[in-house]
C-alpha cells in the first residue's frame, strides 16, 4: 500500500519533468493528454491505496513510513517521511481526481494557447506539490509543500504574464502568502523549541506538556498560515485578484484543493489545537464573519468568476466553523462536497466564458438556458448543492457543521449557528442572482450577437471540457448521499480516528432540524433572488441606486479592506521610500563617499595586484616576511 | 644492528598499489611505443581502482599504527586516499583529449599515482619523519605536473616558481620540526604532546618550532600571508592538475595540519589559534577582494580557492566533533566543486585550442549558449563556491558558520558572510559573461578532443555538488565518522 502511495507522490513529479525536457517536442494535444493520463494514473493508485486502508481494522490505518532523513543535528531530524491515514487518504482522493478532471478540462480549455504545454507541466507542478503538502508526516516537509504550492499558484496565476493585472494579482497572491508562510514558519519554530520535534508523531504525543499559553502560540502562528493559504479574514485580498488566471487554475487551485490546505492543517494538528480551546474559538469568529462578509460582498460582484472566489472564501469560512467547533469530520466533509460543487461551478462559469468569446460580465449575458441547456443543467445541480438545498451535497455538509454549532450549545455554538444560518440566506440570494443573471433574464444585446455565432462553431463546448463538467455534477449531485444523518454515516467513521480526543457530532435530531431549517432558509434566499434579479422589471442598476445604494458602494469595494492594506502599508512604504531616495538620498549622502564603498574594494583587489607581481623574489620576500612577522607575534604572545 | 620495523601490509596497501602501479606503467610503456594514451589510462585507472578498493575495504575498521608507530590507517586516512583516488580519476579522464597526454601520458599518469601515493602518507602520518616523506613525494612530483605542459610558457613557469617557493615552504616546516625535536626529543606527534604538557610552554624554542611549522602547513594550504604562489601555478598549471591541486592538495594539507595541531601542539592552542584566527580573516577577506579585479577566470577562481582555505581554518579554529565534521565536509565538497569547475574551464580550452584562447571573462562571452550543459554546471558550481542551496557548498559553508556562532566565534561566521558577498561579485560576473545575449551566436562548436570524457568529469561532480548540497545525511555521516578520529585523539 505504501508504494502505491508512493507512485501517487511521484507521478506528477515524473509528468513535470517529462514536460520540462520533452515538453516543447511534444503537439500540444499530446502534451495535455500525457499530463491527463499520468494524473488519472496517480488516481487510480491512490483509490487503491485507500481500498486497501479500507480493509485494515480501525487502529492500524495510521501509516507512517520514513524514507530517508534529510537532514539530521543532535536531536533534530527531518526527513522525507509520508503520513497516509484516512484523513491524508480524502485529500489525496479530492487533489488527484478533482486534478484529473481539471486536466481534461484544461486540454480543451487551452487548446489554442500556444503555451499549454507549460502550462500543463505547471498543473502537474502545483499536484506534486499539494501531494507533498498532505502527505508529510512532519512540518518542516509540509512547510515546503506549503512553500511549493504557493510558488505554483503564483506562477498559474500569472501565466498570461503579458497581462499587467495577472501579474499583480499573482504578486498579491505570493506576497499575502509569504506573510502566512512566516507565521507557519514561525510556528514550526516555536513548536520545536517548546517539544523538541516536528514530525506529527512526536507532536501528537508531546502536546500535553504544553501549557495553554505555549500551546494558543504556537497555533496562533500555524493558524496565521492557514489564513492566508485558504483567504480568511484578514488576509483574504489575493483570492478574487487570483481569478485573473486561467479558468481551470481557479477551479483546481483557487477551489478544490490549495485554498483548502488551511482547514487540512487545522484539522491534521487537531491534538495541538484542542489544547487551545481559545485560538479554536477565534478560529469559529473568523469563520462567522468571514461567511457572512464574503456573502454580502459576492452578492454585489459582476464578475462571474468573482462572485464565485467569493463564494470559496464563504465556503471555506463555513469549514473554519467547522473544524473550530472541533467538528474535524464535517469541515473535512464539506472541503469534500465543496471539492465537487466548486469545481463544477468554476469549470460551468469557464463554459459559459468559452461561449461568450471571454465576457466575464455576468450584466452581458442572460437568457443562455436555451442556447446552452446542458451547461445550464449542470450549473443548476452545483448551485443547488452550495445553496445548501436538501438533498444535493452541500446541504448536508453545510447543515452538519451548523447541526455541531447546536449540540455544542454554547455561545460560540450559538454565534456559528446563527451566523451560519444568516450565511445561508446571503449564499441562496448570491448564487440564484447568478444562475438568474446568467441564464434567465432577457438575453443581453452582447450576449445575443454572440451566442448564435459561438455555438454554431463549437456547439456548448468542446468534449473535453464538457465530460468532466458532467463528472463533477454527479458528484456534486449525490456525494451528500454518504451522510445521511441517521442513515448512513461513511464520513464519520471514517474520520473518527484522526482526532484522538474526540470530535464534536450531532444527535440524528438536531441534524434533521438544522436541515430542514437550512433548506427553508436557502430556498428564501432563491425567493429573494428571484424577486430582485429574475424579473424583467427590476434591473441590476435600480437596485444598485436605490435605498441602499451606500452599503451597496462599500460592498462593491469589498468593504475597503484592500485600501486599508493600500494606505496603512503599501502608501506609506512608497512615501518612506521615496523620500529616502529623493530627500536623504540624494541630498543628505551626496557628500559622503558612500558609493565608494565599492571602489575601495576594487581598489584593495588592485593593491593586491602589485605584489602579485609574478617576480619570485618579490614572493619569497613577502614569504620571509611573513615568517618573521610570525615568530615575533608568537613570541611576544608566547612570552 | 637495526632492527626493522614491523610492517601491517595491509594497512598501507593503497600506497603500495599506487607506487608499484606507478612503475609498472613505466617500465610497460617503454615496450609499447605508440600505446601511450590507452595503457595510460587502463593501467591508470586500475591502479587506483585497486588503491580505492583497500581503501574502501579497511573503511570502518578500527585504527591501526604501523610503521614503527609513525603511520596511523583510521578513517580520516581511508577517506583521504578514497577522495585524492577518485580526483586522480577525474584528472585521467580529463586529460584523454590532451595532445601531451598522447605523447607522454604514461609519465604524466605514473608522476599522478606518486602524488596520490604521498597524499596517502600525509594523511596518516603521526610523526614528522613520515610527513616529510610524504610531503616530499607528492610536492616533487606536483611540481613536475604543474610544468607538464612543456611547450606552454605558463605552465613551465608555473613549475619553477612551485617548486622554488615550495621547496622553502617545506624547509621552513623541516626547520620548525627540528625545533621541536631539540625541545622534546622526539618527532612523533604523541611523544611531543606529552613531552610538551610535561614542560608546559613558553619555552622559545618550542615557540619558534611551533611558529616555524606553522608557517610551512599554512603555505601548504595556501592561507594567507603565505598564498603567493597559488594565483601563478594555479593558472599556469595545465587545468585538470589545478583542479586536482584547489581539490587535493588542500584536503590533504587540512589534514596534515590539523593532526598536528591536534595531535602534536594541543598545549600550545593559546599559540596557534590566535595565529589561525587572523589568518582566517585576512585570507577570507583578502582572498576575495583579490579575485574581484582579475580578467583569467582560471587565476580568479584561484584567488576565491584561497579565500576557500579561510574558511576551512574556521573549522580547526572551532575544533570539537562540530567543526572538524565542517572541516572535513567543506573540504570535500569543495574539492568535488573546483573540480567541476576546472573541468569546464578544461573545455573551454579545448574549444578554442585552435586560438590559444586563455579563459579570460572576456573570451568566454556567450559561450555557455553554445555549451548548454557545461555552461549550467559551471553556473552550478560557482552558485557551490558561492555557497547558495542547494549546493554542497552551502551545507559546507553553513555548518562551518554555524559552528563558529555556537562555539562563540560568531565574528568569523560574519567575516566569512562578508567574504561570500565580495565573492558574489566575481562569480556572477562569470556567469553574466558565459550568458552574454549581445555575443549570442547560433553557430555551433565542433566536438571538441576529449568532450565525452570531460562531459563525464562535469557530469560527476555536478551529481556530488547536487547530492550533497540536497541530501547531505550520508556525506555528513561519513565526514563525522572520519574526523571523529581527529576529536577523539586529543
Amino acid at each position: 500500500m505504501t508504494e502505491l502511495v508512493w507512485i501517487t507522490l511521484v507521478l506528477p513529479l515524473i509528468g513535470v519533468a517529462v514536460l520540462a525536457i520533452l515538453g516543447m517536442k511534444l503537439p500540444p494535444r499530446a502534451a495535455g493528454w500525457f499530463a491527463s493520463l499520468i494524473m488519472l494514473a496517480a488516481f487510480a493508485c491512490a483509490a487503491i491505496a485507500t481500498a486497501i486502508l479500507a480493509t485494515r481494522p480501525a487502529e492500524e490505518r495510521q501509516v507512517v513510513q520514513v524514507a530517508w532523513t534529510w537532514l539530521s543535528a543532535g536531536n533534530f531530524s527531518v526527513g522525507l517521511d509520508l503520513w497516509f491515514d484516512e484523513l491524508t487518504a480524502v485529500m489525496l482522493l479530492v487533489i488527484t481526481g478533482v486534478g484529473f478532471l481539471i486536466h481534461v478540462y484544461s486540454i480543451g480549455y487551452m487548446k489554442d494557447d500556444p503555451q499549454s504545454r507549460r502550462f500543463m507541466a505547471y498543473l502537474n507542478l502545483f499536484v506534486f506539490s499539494m501531494l507533498v503538502l498532505v502527505l508529510s508526516a512532519n512540518l518542516v516537509l509540509l512547510l515546503a509543500g506549503w512553500g511549493l504550492v504557493g510558488l505554483s499558484s503564483y506562477l498559474l496565476i500569472g501565466f498570461w504574464h503579458n497581462k499587467p493585472k495577472a501579474i499583480k494579482a499573482a504578486k498579491k497572491a505570493f506576497i499575502m502568502n509569504a506573510i502566512g508562510d512566516v507565521g507557519l514558519a514561525l510556528g514550526i519554530f516555536l513548536l520545536f523549541v517548546d517539544l523538541g520535534t516536528v514530525s506529527y508523531t512526536g507532536i501528537f504525543a508531546e502536546a500535553g506538556r504544553l501549557s495553554e499559553t505555549q500551546a494558543s502560540v504556537a497555533c496562533l502562528l500555524l493558524l496565521v498560515g492557514a489564513v492566508a493559504k485558504s483567504a480568511q479574514l484578514p488576509l483574504h485580498t489575493w483570492l478574487p485578484d487570483a481569478m485573473e488566471g486561467p479558468t481551470p487554475i481557479s477551479a483546481l487551485i483557487h477551489a478544490a484543493t490549495m485554498v483548502t490546505a488551511g482547514v487540512y492543517l487545522i484539522a491534521r494538528m487537531n491534538p495541538l489545537f484542542i489544547h487551545a480551546p481559545k485560538v479554536l474559538d477565534l478560529i469559529v469568529i473568523i469563520g462567522v464573519v468571514g461567511l457572512i462578509m464574503s456573502g454580502l460582498i459576492a452578492i454585489v460582484q459582476t464578475d462571474i468568476k468573482r462572485i464565485i472566489a467569493f463564494s470559496t472564501m464563504s465556503q471555506i469560512a463555513y469549514m473554519f466553523v467547522g473544524v473550530g467547533l472541533t467538528a474535524y469530520w464535517a469541515g473535512i466533509f464539506h472541503l469534500f462536497t465543496h471539492a465537487f460543487f466548486k469545481a463544477l461551478l468554476f469549470l460551468g462559469a469557464g463554459l459559459v466564458i468559452h461561449a461568450l468569446n471571454g465576457e466575464q460580465d455576468i450584466r452581458n449575458m442572460g437568457g443562455l438556458r436555451k442556447q446552452l441547456p446542458k451547461i445550464y443543467f449542470c450549473m443548476m445541480i452545483a448551485a443547488f448543492a452550495l445553496a445548501g438545498i436538501f438533498p444535493f451535497s452541500g446541504g448536508f455538509s453545510k447543515d452538519a457543521i451548523l447541526s455541531a454549532g447546536l449540540n455544542v450549545d454554547t455561545t460560540i455554538g450559538w454565534i456559528a449557528y446563527i451566523g451560519g444560518l444568516l450565511g445561508a440566506l446571503l449564499t441562496g440570494i448570491y448564487t440564484f442572482r447568478l444562475i438568474f443573471m446568467v441564464f434567465h433574464r432577457r438575453a443581453s444585446p452582447y450576449a445575443e450577437r454572440v451566442i448564435p455565432e459561438s455555438i454554431k462553431h463549437h456547439g456548448e463546448g468542446p468534449s473535453t471540457m464538457l465530460w468532466p463538467v458532467y463528472i463533477l455534477a454527479i458528484g456534486a449531485a449525490f456525494a451528500g448521499l454518504l451522510q445521511i444523518p441517521g442513515l448512513t454515516h461513511v464520513v464519520t467513521s471514517w474520520l473518527e480516528p484522526i482526532a484522538p480526543d474526540g470530535m464534536v457530532e450531532a444527535t440524528v435530531g438536531q441534524d434533521w432540524l438544522t436541515t430542514l431549517i437550512g433548506t427553508t432558509i436557502g430556498l428564501i434566499g432563491i425567493g429573494i433572488a428571484y424577486h430582485l434579479y429574475a424579473r424583467e422589471s427590476t434591473s441590476p442598476e435600480l437596485i444598485r441606486n436605490g435605498r441602499g445604494r451606500l452599503i451597496h458602494r462599500a460592498l462593491e469595494r469589498r468593504l475597503y479592506w484592500d485600501d486599508l492594506y493600500e494606505w496603512s502599508f503599501e502608501k506609506p512604504v512608497q512615501w518612506a521610500s521615496s523620500f529616502l531616495n529623493r530627500d536623504v538620498d540624494r541630498t543628505a549622502f551626496r557628500w559622503a563617499p558612500l558609493d565608494g564603498l565599492g571602489q575601495l574594494t576594487a581598489f584593495f583587489g588592485r593593491s593586491f595586484a602589485i605584489i602579485e607581481n609574478g617576480i619570485v623574489r618579490m614572493y619569497a620576500l613577502v614569504l620571509a616576511l611573513g615568517i618573521a612577522g610570525m615568530i615575533l607575534f608568537l613570541l611576544v604572545r608566547g612570552a | 644492528m637495526i632492527q626493522a620495523p614491523s610492517v601491517d601490509w595491509f594497512a598501507i596497501a593503497p600506497e603500495v598499489a599506487l607506487i608499484v602501479g606507478a612503475f609498472t606503467l613505466l617500465i610497460v610503456a617503454a615496450f609499447a611505443k605508440g600505446h601511450e594514451r590507452g595503457l595510460s589510462i587502463v593501467l591508470g585507472g586500475a591502479t587506483l581502482l585497486v588503491s580505492g578498493a583497500f581503501a574502501v575495504a579497511a573503511w570502518g575498521d578500527a585504527p591501526v599504527l604501523t610503521m614503527a608507530d609513525a603511520f596511523r590507517v583510521d578513517d580520516l586516512t581511508e577517506l583521504v586516499r578514497i577522495t585524492v583516488a577518485l580526483l586522480a580519476a577525474l584528472v585521467i579522464l580529463l586529460s584523454v583529449g590532451w595532445p601531451r597526454f598522447r605523447e607522454h601520458g604514461s609519465e604524466f599518469t605514473a608522476l599522478l599515482l606518486l602524488v596520490c601515493a604521498g597524499m596517502g602518507i600525509v594523511a596518516g602520518s603521526t610523526s614528522f619523519v613520515t610527513l616529510f616523506v610524504g610531503l616530499e613525494l607528492f610536492s616533487l612530483s606536483l611540481y613536475v605536473l604543474c610544468a607538464f605542459d612543456g611547450k606552454s610558457r605558463a605552465s613551465l613557469e608555473a613549475g619553477f616558481k612551485y617548486l622554488v617557493l615550495g621547496t622553502i615552504g617545506s624547509i621552513v616546516l623541516v626547520y620548525g620540526a627540528a625545533f621541536l625535536y631539540g625541545a622534546t626529543g622526539s618527532f612523533m606527534y604523541d611523544d611531543i604532546a606529552t613531552s610538551l604538557a610535561k614542560s608546559g610552554s613558553g619555552d622559545s624554542i618550542v615557540v619558534l618550532g611551533t611558529a616555524l611549522v606553522l608557517v610551512g602547513l599554512l603555505f601548504k594550504v595556501g592561507a594567507m600571508p603565505f598564498h603567493m604562489w597559488v594565483p601563478d601555478v594555479y593558472q599556469g598549471a595545465p587545468t585538470q592538475v589545478t583542479g586536482f591541486m584547489a581539490g587535493a592538495t588542500k584536503l590533504v594539507a587540512f589534514v596534515a595540519l590539523a593532526r598536528i595541531l591536534l595531535d602534536a601542539l594541543p598545549s600550545q592552542e593559546h599559540l596557534w589559534s590566535p595565529v589561525l584566527i587572523i589568518a582566517a580573516i585576512v585570507t577570507i577577506i583578502g582572498g576575495n577582494i583579490a579575485a574581484l579585479i582579475q580578467t583569467n577566470v582560471k587565476r580568479m577562481i584561484a584567488w576565491s580557492s584561497v579565500g576557500a582555505a579561510g574558511y576551512a581554518l574556521i573549522g580547526i579554529i572551532v575544533n570539537g566533533e562540530q567543526g572538524l565534521r565542517g572541516l572535513v565536509f567543506y573540504l570535500g565538497a569543495y574539492a568535488f566543486t573546483a573540480m567541476g569547475a576546472f573541468a569546464v574551464i578544461a573545455l573551454f580550452e579545448r574549444d578554442q585550442a585552435r586560438e590559444n584562447g586563455h579563459a579570460t571573462l572576456d573570451g568566454m562571452r556567450a559561450w555557455g549558449f553554445s555549451r548548454p550543459f557545461a555552461g549550467m554546471a559551471m553556473v552550478v558550481f560557482l552558485l557551490a563556491f558561492a555557497g547558495f542551496p542547494p549546493t554542497a557548498g552551502f551545507i559546507g559553508k553553513f555548518i562551518v558558520s554555524g559552528t563558529a556562532v555556537t562555539n562563540g566565534y560568531a565574528y568569523l561566521a560574519i567575516i566569512g558572510a562578508i567574504g561570500s558577498v565580495i565573492g558574489l561579485g566575481y562569480y556572477l560576473r562569470i556567469i553574466l559573461s558565459l550568458y552574454d545575449r549581445s555575443r549570442k551566436t547560433d553557430v555551433g562548436l565542433p566536438a571538441a578532443p576529449g568532450l565525452g570524457a570531460i562531459s563525464l568529469v562535469i557530469l560527476l561532480c555536478l551529481a556530488v555538488v547536487l547530492f550533497g548540497g540536497i541530501l547531505p545525511g550520508v556525506l555528513l555521516d561519513w565526514s563525522g565518522q572520519a574526523s571523529a578520529f581527529l576529536a577523539i585523539s586529543r
